[in-house]
């Protein structure tokens, strides 16, 4: 097999595997489908032209995510994309869900969509790249420690707002 | 673990269950409970976060491959030139030879290079780190020296201001590669024949010569100079619009 050949094959599989992470990441990052779409073609553009430099497959992952955050960081902080409602990024099919397990992941995804961008980056990196803590604290070029406590952070508010829900539901139905 | 290092686990890290964590999770009916309510939030925020993706994304992630073929082949003559130029360079580094104009103008250029350098090269870098500026703040910079960028480089350049040089005004700007960022300094009274690698007090350099004037590359390592050179040279032109 020649070498052209080989690095297609080794891109194919890259973005087989890593694509649909890569988007589901983008888009929770800049808030839009068609921008986090942009974003995973221009990051496997730039992969391809540089996938001579990626030596060890086991980092092929890492060093994708380090593509599109610094993709993400060139185009989308300095074109800032239009707000729109967190209900119209992310529709999944849930007909097959409990309502109630329906409305609580209805609440998790906004209030994912309102969480900082300090404690939303570690949590989707975590979460929907799975990285460990010391893998997102390299990503992200900080301790250990402030990466544990921004995922704490993320948590307690993503908690509270479910069990805000419930107190208005329950003050609904006292009032009613 | 305690019960608190344990609730304190679960909401850091629930994926990472270390041996003390499963020996909590076993002896001890507190962690037990504390462990199932964090599996059924955990079951939720997984289907939170889990955005309907478009059914022809591999396809769109695998055509770039393809697009950059094609949108190379365009300029298919850039690679091969570039290569035969860092081999000439490479060659030629230790008797490089060039008449007696051009080797005023060389010496002066690189003594230009090292002061503007040492005055403001690192403090642009960190500027254009900090706060990269928009495409058309970055063309406005360019248009003042009847320069345009093409997609792909504008995409890449992060900052640009307009820069004092021997003779006139040229353009300072910061490029970012996938190897790092790389300063691109205009210098469009400077004309050369052919490129020269150089050393800008601790960083690579590379003066490339272009349709008018020279570009003078600076970045700390060689791998960033080689991938931003071909598309600086391909990207930079001057605007052959004709104003009606």
């Amino acid at each position: 097999m020649n070498s052209i050949t080989d690095k297609k094959l080794r891109f194919d599989a890259l973005a087989g595997q890593y694509a649909t992470d890569l988007f589901r990441y983008a888009v929770w990052m800049c808030g839009d489908q068609t921008l986090a779409k942009d974003l995973v073609q221009e990051t496997f553009l730039r992969a391809w032209r540089a996938l001579d430099s990626l030596k060890d497959e086991k980092a092929a992952k890492g060093w994708l995510f380090t593509i599109i955050r610094r993709e993400y960081a060139r185009t989308f902080e300095r074109k800032v994309p239009p707000l729109v409602d967190v209900d119209d990024v992310v529709v999944t099919d849930e007909t097959n869900m409990e309502p109630e397990m329906n409305s609580e992941i209805g609440i998790l995804r906004e209030a994912v969509g309102k969480l900082p961008k300090k404690y939303r980056e570690p949590l989707l990196l975590q979460v929907v790249g799975g990285y460990s803590c010391k893998e997102i604290a390299e990503q992200l070029g900080v301790s250990r420690s402030a990466v544990m406590t921004q995922l704490f952070r993320a948590r307690e508010k993503l908690k509270d707002a479910l069990v805000d829900d419930v107190v208005r539901d329950d003050n609904v139905h006292e009032l009613s | 673990m305690n019960y608190l290092e344990f609730k304190r686990q679960l909401m850091v890290d629930p994926y990472d269950r270390s041996s003390e964590f499963r020996a909590a999770l076993l002896n001890d009916p507190d962690c037990e409970s504390a462990a199932a309510e964090s599996d059924s939030f955990e079951t939720l925020l997984q289907s939170a976060v889990k955005v309907p993706v478009p059914e022809n994304l591999v396809d769109l992630a695998i055509r770039q491959r393809y697009q950059d073929s094609s949108k190379r082949s365009t300029i298919a003559w850039l690679p091969a030139m570039a290569a035969g130029l860092m081999m000439g360079v490479g060659l030629t580094t230790a008797v490089f030879l060039f008449n007696g104009d051009n080797s005023g103008n060389l010496q002066s250029l690189e003594q230009h290079l090292a002061s503007h350098w040492s005055k403001d090269g690192e403090i642009t870098l960190q500027m254009a780190a900090n706060n990269p500026m928009d495409t058309d703040g970055v063309q406005r910079v360019l248009a003042t020296l009847n320069l345009v960028a093409d997609e792909v480089l504008m995409d890449d350049i992060l900052y640009a201001r307009n820069c004092g040089t021997p003779h006139g005004n040229g353009v300072h700007m910061v490029v970012s590669t996938n190897d790092g960022m790389v300063t691109a300094i205009y210098i469009p009274e400077a004309e050369i024949d052919d490129s020269k690698l150089l050393k800008v007090l601790a960083n690579d350099g590379l003066l490339v010569p272009m349709d008018k004037g020279t570009i003078a590359l600076v970045a700390a390592n060689r791998q960033s100079l080689d991938s931003s050179m071909g598309i600086i040279k391909a990207g930079l032109h001057e605007n052959q619009r004709i104003e009606t």
